[in-house]
């Protein structure tokens, strides 16, 4: 009995050995980007006296959005790498428009807007529990956004930190590649500048979900 | 030299009327921020605007009960400041001394001053033009303050007078060449009157009412305005601009008002559809997103911004615009289309 588990469970200990100590890593998969808001701005007029009146109501926000990441690591300890992204967003603008004096229909006028995010960071993995290796991680980026047409780029600085999962399966070919397998993460983003109408630093929650193979 | 006065148009100001001696520019201009005024020279349009610096002005040597003559210059000085102050425009003014000689007389000089006018009773203030002739140079332009009103100097405003600083920013709006913003808001009174419930430009052709020194201040629209005519370095390549046009059932309207408005800074900027086909532009805008509103121009007199003969539309609902318009840096949105429905 006790020779059959270990016959069962040896190619496991030697594809783990194998799927950790692979250098590199390239992954490729989904980003959902939360909506970010950017608060209300209301056009207001002066009044005699030197009060305002408010003639209607502005509220932005930076729509939620799927899109598209890859990313590439490289291992430099043992639980420890480093890793390059990027991530791309088709998102919008959307402002909702209400409370106009005149009696004009609350509006949502719309700009899409083309997001990348460059990121670089650290990617620390936890102990591994069957084919599942927890992970924490953080870096910062460039961010850049895209108006409509292109007619204007914007850009700014991003902030992360997160927390995921790999889950590991040995390759089909083991020369080539060590170890494929797919990998989830939670992270909280933090935009600063791009099409925001400050640099207050905006925390945006966002996903990823990717397929990953390691050499 | 001529006074060049093509068409008389009334402004109005509160309960008012400043009256100007020019007619505007009715043609739609490749990117302006404001109406402006324009007159023809021997077949040649000139766009109103001082073509050397620094723009000299006189003050006359009268005196009202409260006013001096050196409390009425300081005051315009002041005002001359605000205008001279804005970063992204280009100009500059000197006092040059008193004079004898009143706002309105032909010697050359630009004049501010007060000059009693009881029968223009609801006139404030009026500023005019001397045109040379030949060159179409701008050779003088006179403001006069009507001294049948009440007039004050007071730092902090006074109940029931006539602010001069306020009253002096708006007019040499007019004497710099800017014509009038619309971005206010006002109700008809029985009486027939306007009062103003609230305004968003020095230029706004109704004041706000006496004591109010809350023109004191420029505006986004003013700022945009006097940039454009008057741009510093830099000012053309650093914002941009967006056109487009109005239409109501698929045909372009003349004098719809257009408002730019920033939602990332509050701020807005307007201008008109200026031609048959209801083509407009607004310039001087921060690079980004703009929300476009479009109303008729129903909160002051229409021979306010345009002549009366002019074919100026009222008949429509207000709208906002279902897309935000990028305005890119140096360069225009590109052509918008704003359609709306009759009232």
């Amino acid at each position: 009995m006790a020779a059959v588990l270990a016959l069962v469970l040896l190619p496991g200990v030697a594809f783990a050995q194998s799927a950790e100590s692979a250098r590199f890593e390239v992954s490729g998969g989904l980003r959902w980007f939360g909506p970010s808001g950017f608060g209300t701005v209301a056009a207001n007029q002066t009044v005699l006296g030197g009060g305002t009146r408010r003639v209607f109501s502005s509220e932005t926000t930076l729509d939620g959005s799927m899109g598209a990441g890859t990313s590439v690591s490289y291992r430099v300890a043992r639980a420890v790498r480093v890793e390059a992204a990027v991530a791309y967003n088709p998102t919008g603008l959307s402002t909702r428009l209400s409370g106009d004096v005149e009696g004009v229909a609350n509006t949502v006028a719309r700009a899409p807007v083309t997001q990348f995010l460059f990121e670089g960071g650290l990617l620390v993995s936890g102990r591994r529990r069957g084919p599942v290796t927890p992970f924490v991680t953080g870096g910062a980026g460039y961010l850049r956004q895209l108006n409509d047409g292109r007619t204007l780029v914007e850009t700014g600085r991003s902030y992360f930190a997160g927390a995921g999962l790999y889950y590991v399966r040995a390759s089909a070919h083991p020369r080539r590649v060590k170890a494929i397998g797919a990998r989830v993460d939670l992270r909280a983003v933090f935009l600063r500048d791009g099409v925001a109408p400050d640099s207050t630093i905006r925390g945006v929650p966002a996903v990823t979900a990717a397929l990953f193979a390691r050499f | 030299m001529t006074r060049v006065v093509p068409r008389r148009s009334r402004l109005f100001r509160a309960a008012c009327v400043a009256t100007l001696a020019l007619f505007l520019v009715a043609q739609p201009h490749p990117a302006s921020a404001y109406l402006k005024f324009g007159y023809e020279v021997n077949a040649t349009s000139f766009t109103l605007k001082w073509r050397t610096m620094p723009v000299g002005y006189y003050v006359s040597d009268v005196s009202l009960p409260g006013v001096t003559q050196s409390q009425f210059q300081a005051a315009a000085d002041t005002a001359f400041k605000t205008w001279a102050s804005v970063p992204t425009a280009s100009l500059s003014y000197q006092f040059m001394g008193f004079t004898r000689n009143l706002p309105g007389d032909d010697d050359g000089r630009t004049t501010l001053g007060f000059r009693s006018e009881p029968s223009l009773d609801r006139v404030l203030a009026s500023t005019s033009y001397l045109v040379d002739g030949v060159t179409g140079d701008l050779v003088e332009a006179d403001i006069f303050f009507n001294s049948a009103f009440a007039w004050s100097v007071a730092p902090a405003g006074e109940r029931g007078r006539w602010d001069v600083q306020t009253i002096a920013l708006h007019e040499i709006g007019h004497l710099l060449g800017l014509g009038h913003s619309a971005i206010g808001e006002t109700e008809q009174l029985a009486t027939g009157g306007r009062r103003v419930l609230s305004t968003g430009a020095v230029m706004f052709p109704i004041a706000l009412g006496s004591g109010d020194i809350a023109g004191r201040t420029l505006q986004p629209d003013d700022i945009a305005g006097i940039s454009d005519l008057y741009p510093a370095t830099g000012f053309n390549r650093e914002t941009g601009s967006v056109s487009g046009r109005v239409t109501k059932d698929g045909r372009g309207i003349y004098g719809a008002h257009v408002v730019a408005f920033d939602p990332r800074a509050g701020e807005m900027v307007g201008n008109f559809s200026l031609d048959a086909n209801g083509q407009f532009s607004i310039a001087g805008l921060r690079p980004g997103p703009h929300v476009l509103r479009v109303e008729p121009l129903d909160d002051a007199d229409t021979v306010s911004f345009f002549s009366a003969a002019d074919p100026t539309d009222v008949d429509f609902k207000a709208a906002f615009l279902d897309l935000l318009v990028i305005v890119p840096k140096g360069g225009d949105s590109g052509p918008v289309e704003l359609k709306v429905v009759p009232k």
